[in-house]
């Protein structure tokens, strides 16, 4: 799910960056450090949306390098992904025991485990995709997957988490023929 | 005389009755009152006579009953007794009594009369009993007889004096004792067997007097012994003390056992314990004998006691047994010469070592070891012999009173044998352990085999397929075995995998489906039938060892697990646990409807057999126990075991490894959350995974692999043919890490590329894969892909087949100002221009950069002291200096000098950069390898404008992949644009129109990088890549971006321009398609239809024919619409219109160089150069010739 929040962060810089800039210099190495960081709680920053200048409080010199730290507050889009959730995702990758899909940054596997049980042995090894047994379904990579997300494993920096399309409803919503769907 | 004995027997009998009633009417036939009985007892022995007489009264009372309801048959008699004890016991006596005389007229008649044959009865039992012990039947039923003779002796003893002292009671005594004796008789009539018979039928009537008389002698005998023993046993129990006492106690009670014995056939813990022999029961007397012969011997003493018996002459032994030891046998006799006697004659029993066995060591003769767990029918065994050896099979049947077995297992059949000679499937069927696999009897019979169709024999019921000797069904092989020799029990240590399991259970699945002929189909009933008993029992035996293997059945629990309640009113909850003792969890509910229903209960005690561990899909574990332990993983997902609902307290749990990447059951209660990420278990011998290892015993030498499975005992290797192969600790001949790491490898473009780097692979199967090296051997690198599953993620690539697509240190280091990791999408204008220092970096250099030649040290200069490795292995021509003209191979380079080892000379020597001049790669190809820096080479002289060449392929890298963020590389790139004035450079500023601009303000030149990227290989799109479409980029090229095709396919219009560029299709050089451009750019020159690089969207114009300003609308092809400053609009051709000059304070496009793509307002002119100033006020430092006015 995306949403806005505000966050806040620290930032060093060397005293070589003061002066009349300081302020677009930190907000640029905002952008360098959080952007595409998963926080382990809120998710992927996707972006950083607005760093109102107000907000950057006036910085502390680190007495031993002379650095000087800026706690500045930033509202953000994040993505986070939530239990039970239901997105829809790009297929990246088949192998023989699920697919890689991508919503944005994160990136979720779909074990055979949880595909429809007629897809369960369907895997396509030449085509690198997974078949159902009516051949009605084929995933393969660069389609279109509706998913519930059922568990996320949060890492240093990084969320990945486990899908399932064993449920109504869920499954293969764009073969990838057509133009992209709205991710 | 023998008839005085056998009065005086009478006498003993009669008083038998009265003293071992007493305990045994009372305790043996009613329960309740047994413990009052035993105090009782125990009163009367220390209170001597008196009590001696009431407990005597009380037993007799109850023997009379006994004797009275004896006709109703013994199950009316233990009711009616149980009834009676639960009166009060005047009545009670007073009622026995009656009842006793009642029955006394009839019991004494039948006394008289049967008096001899009593005795010979007797007699005849033992030997009937010697029968019942060779064959280890229990000890009861000899020991009954024995005691009676017991009691009888000591009875007979204590006869006259108990006369003469209980004159009162002994009328009703004796009077009850032959009611006793009656029912024995009977019942004893009743029991004789066929020897029993026999005895009567030899027991002629002229049998000679002497012969009775030594009977008579020998009971006599037998008693006057006993008597010495018994009355401390029965009588003297009031002198003894406490600790005879209770083995005297122990006695009274084996005796009223026996008692209950005859009414009860069952028995129990305390009743066994109460057989233990003692003093007053028979002697043992070992026999040492050849091994093997122990059950022929017992047999032969047998028969000889039999035939002794037919002679009327019965051998006093009680019993022969051969017992567990081996080599001995065991004779039971009251007398020594009895034994003697019985043995005597008898072949192969050695006399001489006849031994008598100490009474404390009776019972560890007969205990029987457990030592072979009794296997039931359907339990799970282990082979242990021959090619099934560790095999699992299935116990199908039990035979020989579970000495033998049928197992049902996987065969092992080497079809191939039969063909042999006898010699050769003789060596064969030693040295080749066949594969396990289901009988086919197609597949068979399809080899022209012989094959029958054959009932398996003893088990009627199974038609089986009779091929070599052996009996297959339903694809199983039927065998009869030995338990314990050529099968074992599964031990609770040793549980059957699930892996086992599946195996065996696949067959049976798979034949309901009828891909196994059974030609009948109640048998393929059968078959689902076994399937689903199979199941049942693998899911019984999951719940099973699941309990074993966490050793004290806590199911893995631990504080701090979540569970699920799985049983109770709270089913279906979940919580955490908060403590744990032995039997109970006390348990915090996760959720605060929960809560709030317990009624603000914090915590909520459960059984731990009401609670499982709940391991959620999606949770990283770690694997605690059994076979996977130490694995970790994600679990994809949790599968309740269909079945019974007994093992339902464990799922089993799909785990997907993070190191291997397989799948693995396991239970869960095997399984902790963990964040762990395993590595550590991943050793064996020293060696760990993806280590790169030397290996022997292949056919080449120097053989080199990398680990992709540790397993138990060997690894599996891929070696660098990318075979994967299994290998031994001892087949490894030492890690090669190091060097990997040392190692530097050429990728097609000739990047220098090392372990760690991130390449793309451009050809061979794994095409367009991008993968990380994990390491490398020679040419050969061993990539790791996170997405492969097989051998761990790990394939082999030569590595010129493989280019560098980013994440190399060089990058790194150029970028360390940038972005710690890689930041897939940060936006363009965060990665651009580091900072105002750059800014005036370029500024600062940039005379100096006017006043280099045309070579790349220009870009190796720019960044400054930093090393820069793109000359590395390519071959230059020295240009000046002693060398001057000499060929050479770039061997080591510095921030300065370069070192050029010599093709002539077998020399090294060290050139100023400038003086050395590219000429092509490390081995001398100057072909098109989509070099980065394409216009290089369009001033290489010899090369021809046309031909791109190697050259600082750096910065096409930083064009391609999000780590090189447009640090250094990128201005370097920039910076020969500076170069001023060369011919190419001018043609090249000149303007063929190539790229085109879309509606939007964004110029993606990436668009088309990712474009062919895409075309190129469908599954190639990065892990990190994609959106990386930020709003505010419109600034910057995004040349850092690897755009996922979703992000660009819609509207960038690179790639469908007018194609002045040419689409490579080799994805190489189409990834460098930006730069490559700028090559073409040269080549295009001149060809009047193709449009000029600023030819697109939003740049101002000049109408050629009436020098009317116009700002192009939209392109389409070679055409484009231009509104014109009167807003009407036009449509022209590209050769029609030119290109505005920019003015200072102009907002400007760059349209080539390293910026290409940067707006910025146009600060100041200076000669060719321009200074632009970027949205972000950064200043750039542009050639003024790429230069293209936009309309604002």
């Amino acid at each position: 799910m995306f949403y806005v929040k505000t966050l806040e962060h620290e930032i060093e810089l060397e005293p070589i960056h003061f002066g009349q800039k300081l302020r677009a210099t930190i907000v640029r190495l905002l952008k360098e450090e959080v952007e595409g960081l998963a926080l382990a709680n809120y998710g992927f920053v996707v972006n950083v949306i607005e760093v109102p200048e107000d907000q950057i409080r006036s910085g502390v010199i680190e007495y031993d390098t002379g650095n000087v730290v800026f706690y500045v507050k930033y509202t953000a889009l994040l993505l986070r992904p939530f239990i039970n959730e239901v997105v829809d995702a790009t297929v990246a990758q088949c192998n023989e025991l699920g697919f890689f899909a991508y919503v944005g940054p994160l990136r979720i596997f779909v074990s055979k485990h949880s595909m429809p049980e007629d897809m369960f042995n369907g895997f396509d090894g030449e085509r690198d995709s997974w078949v159902s047994d009516d051949k009605e379904v084929v995933i393969s990579s660069g389609c279109g997957v509706r998913l519930k997300i059922k568990g996320r494993t949060v890492e240093q920096g990084n969320i990945t988490a486990i899908g399932t399309i064993k449920d109504n409803y869920l499954g293969l919503i764009d073969d990838g023929s057509g133009d992209g769907e709205g991710l | 005389m023998a008839f005085g004995t056998g009065g005086k027997m009478m006498g003993g009998k009669m008083m038998r009755g009265k003293m071992l009633r007493p305990t045994g009417g009372d305790d043996s036939d009613d329960s309740d009152s047994s413990s009052d009985d035993s105090s009782n007892e125990s009163e009367g022995e220390r209170g001597g006579v008196d009590s001696n007489v009431s407990s005597e009264k009380a037993g007799s009372a109850a023997n009379n009953n006994k004797a009275a309801s004896s006709a109703k048959g013994k199950s009316a008699n233990l009711s009616d007794e149980e009834e009676d004890s639960d009166e009060d016991d005047d009545d009670d006596e007073e009622q026995n009594r009656a009842s006793a005389k009642r029955a006394r007229p009839d019991s004494d008649e039948e006394e008289d009369s049967e008096e001899d044959d009593d005795e010979e009865d007797e007699e005849e039992e033992e030997e009937e009993e010697d029968d019942q012990r060779a064959s280890k039947a229990k000890k009861k039923r000899p020991k009954i007889s024995f005691i009676d003779d017991e009691a009888e002796a000591s009875d007979d003893d204590d006869d006259d004096e108990k006369l003469r002292n209980k004159d009162i009671s002994r009328e009703y005594i004796d009077k009850e004792a032959e009611a006793i004796m009656a029912q024995q008789d009977r019942r004893r009539q009743r029991e004789k067997g066929w020897l029993d018979n026999l005895g009567r039928l030899t027991d002629d009537k002229e049998k000679d007097d002497s012969d009775v008389a030594r009977i008579a002698r020998e009971l006599e005998e037998r008693h006057r012994r006993e008597r010495r023993i018994i009355p401390r046993g029965v009588l003297g129990e009031g002198r003894v003390d406490n600790n005879n006492n209770s083995v005297s106690m122990m006695m009274m009670r084996e005796r009223e056992e026996m008692i209950a014995e005859e009414n009860i056939p069952s028995y129990t813990a305390v009743s066994q314990q109460s057989l233990v022999p003692s003093v007053s029961d028979p002697n043992l007397w070992m026999f040492s004998c050849p091994g093997g012969k122990e059950q022929e011997l017992v047999y032969q003493i047998m028969n000889k006691c039999v035939a002794f018996a037919k002679r009327g002459k019965p051998l006093g032994i009680i019993s022969v047994v051969a017992a567990q030891t081996k080599g001995k046998i065991y004779v039971e006799s009251y007398s020594e010469p009895a034994v003697m006697e019985a043995v005597q004659g008898v072949r192969g029993v050695m006399q001489y070592s006849m031994t008598k066995v100490p009474i404390a060591d009776m019972t560890t003769v007969m205990t029987v070891v457990p030592k072979k767990v009794p296997v039931k029918k359907n339990d799970w065994v282990r082979m242990t012999r021959g090619h099934f050896k560790g095999d699992l099979a299935l116990v199908h049947h039990v035979r020989d009173s579970g000495l033998k077995c049928v197992i049902q297992c996987v065969p092992r059949l080497d079809l191939s044998l039969s063909d042999l000679t006898p010699d050769e499937a003789k060596v064969r069927r030693r040295t080749v352990k066949p594969p396990q696999k289901f009988f086919n009897a197609q597949e068979v019979a399809g080899m022209g085999k012989h094959l029958i169709r054959q009932r398996f024999p003893g088990l009627s019921d199974i038609m089986c397929d009779y091929y070599d000797g052996n009996y297959y069904h339903d694809g199983y092989l039927l065998k009869e075995v030995t338990i314990g020799t050529v099968v074992k029990p599964c031990m609770a240590d040793d549980p059957p995998t699930l892996d086992e399991l599946q195996r065996f259970r696949r067959k049976s699945s798979s034949g309901d489906r009828g891909d196994y002929d059974d030609g009948k189909d109640d048998e393929e009933n059968e078959g689902s039938h076994l399937a689903g008993s199979l199941l049942n029992e693998l899911s019984e035996l999951q719940g099973k060892t699941g309990l074993t293997s966490t050793g004290s059945g806590d199911r893995g629990l631990m504080i701090g697990d979540t569970i699920e309640v799985i049983e109770g009113d709270l089913v279906g909850m979940q919580g955490k646990i908060m403590s744990l003792d032995g039997t109970t969890v006390k348990v915090r509910p996760n959720n605060d409807a929960a809560l709030e229903e317990l009624g603000g209960m914090d915590e909520v005690e459960f059984l731990m057999s009401q609670v499982r561990k709940f391991i959620a899909v999606g949770a990283h574990v770690k694997v605690t126990d059994g076979r996977y332990a130490n694995e970790t993983g994600v679990v994809v997902a949790v599968e309740t075991i269909d079945g019974d609902a007994e093992s339902d307290f464990d799922c089993t749990a799909v785990v997907l490894t993070d190191m291997t990447h397989k799948e693995i059951s396991v239970r869960t209660s095997q399984l902790q959350e963990s964040a762990e990420i395993a590595s550590g278990q991943d050793k064996l011998a020293g060696y760990e995974l993806h280590d790169l290892v030397v290996l022997s015993g292949g056919g080449s030498t120097n053989e080199v692999g990398v680990i992709v499975r540790v397993g138990r005992e060997e690894f599996s290797v891929i070696n660098n043919h990318g075979i994967a192969r299994e290998a031994r600790p001892e087949e490894l001949r030492g890690k090669r890490n190091k060097a990997s790491d040392r190692a530097v490898a050429l990728d097609v473009q000739a990047n220098q590329i090392r372990c760690g780097d991130s390449v793309t692979i451009v050809e061979g199967p794994h095409k367009g894969k991008v993968a990380t090296i994990k390491r490398m051997s020679r040419a050969q690198l061993f990539l790791y892909s996170q997405f492969r599953s097989e051998h761990s993620g790990i394939f082999v690539v030569r590595s010129r087949s493989c280019v560098l697509t980013g994440g190399t240190k060089a990058g790194r280091a150029a970028g360390a100002a940038g972005t710690p990791r890689e930041s897939p999408f940060s936006t363009p204008s965060s990665q651009t221009g580091r900072g105002p220092n750059k800014g005036e970096l370029c500024r600062h250099l940039n005379d100096a950069l006017s006043n280099c030649s045309f070579t790349h040290c220009l870009i190796i200069i720019f960044t400054l002291g930093e090393r820069d490795d793109s000359l590395m292995g390519k071959t230059v021509r020295i240009q000046a200096g002693q060398w001057k003209g000499y060929l050479g191979s770039v061997s080591h380079t510095t921030a300065t000098h370069v070192q050029v080892e010599l093709h002539s000379r077998l020399k090294k020597v060290m050139v100023v950069k400038e003086r050395v001049h590219v000429i092509g790669d490390k081995f001398g190809a100057t072909g098109e390898n989509g070099d980065g820096s394409g216009f290089g080479m369009a001033r290489t002289p010899f090369m021809g404008g046309a031909t791109p060449m190697h050259g600082g392929a750096t910065p096409m890298h930083g064009g391609a992949t999000p780590m090189y963020g447009g640090a250094t590389p990128m201005h370097g790139g920039a910076t020969p644009m500076h170069g001023g004035a060369t011919p190419s450079r001018e043609g090249y500023g000149g303007s063929t129109p190539s790229h085109r601009a879309v509606a939007d303000d964004v110029w993606r030149p990436g668009g088309s990088i990712d474009r062919n990227h895409e075309a190129g290989d469908d599954n190639m799109t990065d892990v990190g890549s994609g959106w990386s479409v930020a709003p505010d980029n419109s600034s910057q090229v995004q040349n850092n971006s690897f755009v996922d095709s979703n992000a660009t396919s819609g509207g960038v219009g690179w790639g469908d321009a007018s194609s002045v560029v040419k689409q490579d299709d080799d994805p190489y050089s189409a990834m460098h398609m930006h730069t490559e451009n700028s090559v073409m750019n040269s080549t295009i020159e001149g060809s009047g239809e193709d449009a000029a690089v600023w030819f697109m969207e939003r740049v101002c114009v000049q109408l050629k024919k009436n020098s009317a300003q116009a700002v192009i609308k939209e392109i389409n092809g070679s055409q484009a619409v231009v509104e014109l400053e009167d807003k009407s609009t036009q449509t022209v051709r590209n050769g029609e219109v030119t290109m505005v000059p920019p003015q200072e304070h102009d907002m400007v496009l760059v349209t080539g160089g390293a910026d290409v793509g940067v707006e910025g307002e146009l600060v100041c002119i200076d000669g060719t150069d321009a200074i632009l100033k970027e949205s972000n006020e950064n200043f750039k430092i542009v050639d003024f010739v790429h230069l293209a006015k936009i309309a604002t």
